[in-house]
């Protein structure tokens, strides 16, 4: 029964805990501008980031090892370190994009100008990391983010024809006034906010956190195959309601707030005030993962000790690279530059980072010596294989579609 | 590099490039103390073979295994600037620390002196990390750690304790 309650409380967290900042402007974005026709890249995406995390869990559970931690040891020093600065820079990118998310979630409710909460959410970002325990971290940010089914609720007041959701949806094409570069710079947008590499820096260093052993691989997939595709609906139900609400008012998402207009419009105060939350505690839990990604991965490459377990006094490197990390997030941040241009890059560069973090976790999956009985399968392999394919052939086309488009203007 | 240590009296036979290079590293208690960023290999005038005779870690060894050798010594200078007292002996600059060349100086009581070299002899096990049957305190490749403790987080308030 226990063991129910805690699958239970994992799926949840774990749909509460998939959307992030990357998600909720890539969705409302391609929703506004491409209505459904990117749908199928949100299930492809899923696909992938339920493959690879459920890997990285696995590889964690089995060997007590971080994926950033296995990086260097297959791929050598000189590539894992070339590996380490882009996976820094890019999750550095997301963090800011989250912290200024969080101001601007906060920013909402109080009508200041969210580049002077930037130093609030900053401190209070660092301060959860510096004092919360990681169980209870992970828990209360993964279900405060549930209150980003208002936007479920949303699209079912907005009563969409669901056949012809699902007719054009499965139709996909690129819609007049854009071009195949545009579409496909998008699709490539939408793929990197779902395989986010954090995510699996982050899966992976909190099952060495939480101590799993072979015992929890159950808990982890339920979690994973189960959590991950609801979080997904979720995703696409951002994406349904600004196809509904935006596209038809040829109305172009570049603001974090407008994400909100479809549940404030059809919902009212109550609902407004629950996608607030939602968004806060989307952003926020992702700031978290990401800042703390940040120690990760610098303290997984050398060895140093690090993780929410310790006390801070005995990963002081890991917890100076954090605080080092938020303080010049928000900096950055408070520069004034577009938080949802930082988000878009985040999650394009990350898409051409793919490879890097998800070729490593391939191999070792494979390796008995890491994960004991628990080899990947045959038909994981197969599927993994494609993906891995899929990831190079994204990295590849990536950095030429942003000239071409220049960044889906 | 990756010299094979031949099995003596039927034990395993490893690759040291592979089982060694770049694994973590814990010591007895567990805890995590870096990585082997390189190894020093000594000849056997007995046997006629190269063998393993210590791990390099700690300030500046990784660089200087990336050819950033100008930087990796800068590293170690700056290292020995901060922790007088427990750098290597006046003319005995850290190149000679690289594979080849042995100063032998087994043993736990000099760990502390030399920032990068820990001898065979304290390497309790060989997993898919490696263990160290001695105290992380007593690891140049801490100093760092210790360093980052003593001026920054033992000043902030709960940095001593757990998270609750």
């Amino acid at each position: 029964m226990k063991r129910v309650a805690e699958i239970f409380l994992g799926i949840l967290t774990a749909i509460g805990g998939f959307v992030d900042i990357g998600d909720l402007v890539a969705n409302a974005e391609t929703g506004a501008r491409f209505r459904m026709n990117l749908a199928w890249v949100v299930v492809v995406g899923v696909v992938g980031i339920i493959l690879y995390a459920e890997m990285s869990g696995r590889v964690a559970a089995m060997s007590k090892r971080a994926v950033f931690d296995l990086v260097r040891e297959r791929l050598g020093p000189g590539f894992g370190l070339v590996n380490l600065v882009a996976a820094f820079f890019i999750n550095f990118l997301t963090m800011t994009a989250e912290i200024a998310g969080v101001a601007i979630a906060i920013s909402l409710v109080v009508s200041v100008n969210y580049i002077f909460l930037l130093p609030v959410s900053g401190f209070l970002v660092w301060l959860v990391i510096w004092r919360m325990p990681f169980g209870a971290m992970e828990k209360v940010f993964g279900l405060l983010g549930l209150a980003l089914l208002v936007f479920v609720v949303t699209v079912w007041k907005l009563g969409p024809d669901w056949n012809s959701v699902f007719h054009a949806a499965s139709h996909p094409h690129v819609p007049k006034g854009e071009t195949p570069f545009t579409y496909a710079y998008y699709g490539i947008a939408l793929f990197g906010a779902a395989m986010t590499p954090y995510e699996v820096f982050f899966f992976s260093s909190g099952a060495v956190e939480e101590k799993w052993t072979e015992k929890d691989l159950m808990v982890e997939r339920a979690n994973v195959l189960i959590g991950f595709p609801l979080g997904g609906l979720l995703s696409l139900s951002i994406m349904l309601a600004a196809t509904m609400v935006f596209a038809p008012r040829q109305i172009s998402v570049d603001q974090l707030s407008q994400v909100a207009l479809p549940t404030a419009f059809i919902m009212g105060k109550l609902g407004l005030a629950l996608l607030l939350l939602g968004i806060f505690a989307a952003t926020f839990g992702a700031a978290l993962e990401t800042a703390l990604s940040s120690g990760y991965t610098v303290a997984q490459h050398f060895g140093w000790p690090w993780g929410k377990h310790l006390r801070p006094n005995e990963s002081s490197r890991f917890h100076v690279v954090i605080a080092m990390a938020i303080l010049a997030g928000v900096l950055f941040a408070a520069s004034g530059v577009d938080p949802v241009k930082v988000t878009e890059y985040s999650i394009v560069l990350s898409a051409a980072a793919l490879p890097l973090t998800y070729f490593p976790i391939l191999v070792i999956a494979n390796d008995p010596d890491y994960v004991g009985e628990h080899v990947n399968g045959r038909f994981t392999n197969f599927l993994a294989f494609i993906y891995l394919v899929i990831l190079v052939l994204v990295a590849v086309a990536t950095i030429p579609l942003m000239i071409i488009t220049k960044a889906g203007a | 590099m990756a010299g094979d240590e031949a099995s003596v009296g039927g034990g395993r036979v490893l690759y040291a490039g592979l089982s060694l290079l770049d694994r973590q590293m814990v010591d007895r208690n567990d805890k995590a103390c870096g990585k082997v960023d390189d190894l020093e290999l000594s000849y056997s005038g007995d046997t006629g073979t190269l063998y393993v005779s210590a791990l390099l870690a700690g300030p500046g060894m990784l660089a200087y295994r990336l050819r950033r050798r100008r930087w990796g010594l800068w590293w170690q200078r700056v290292n020995r600037a901060m922790w007088p007292g427990r750098g290597l002996e006046a003319g005995a600059g850290a190149g000679e620390v690289a594979a080849g060349e042995v100063a032998r100086r087994d043993g736990e009581a000099d760990l502390l002196d030399d920032p990068a070299r820990v001898p065979m002899s304290l390497v309790a096990g060989i997993d898919n990390h490696v263990t160290l049957g001695t105290d992380r305190d007593r690891l140049a490749t801490m100093s760092l750690e210790r360093w980052a403790r003593e001026h920054i987080t033992s000043h902030v308030p709960g940095g001593a304790h757990e998270a609750e």
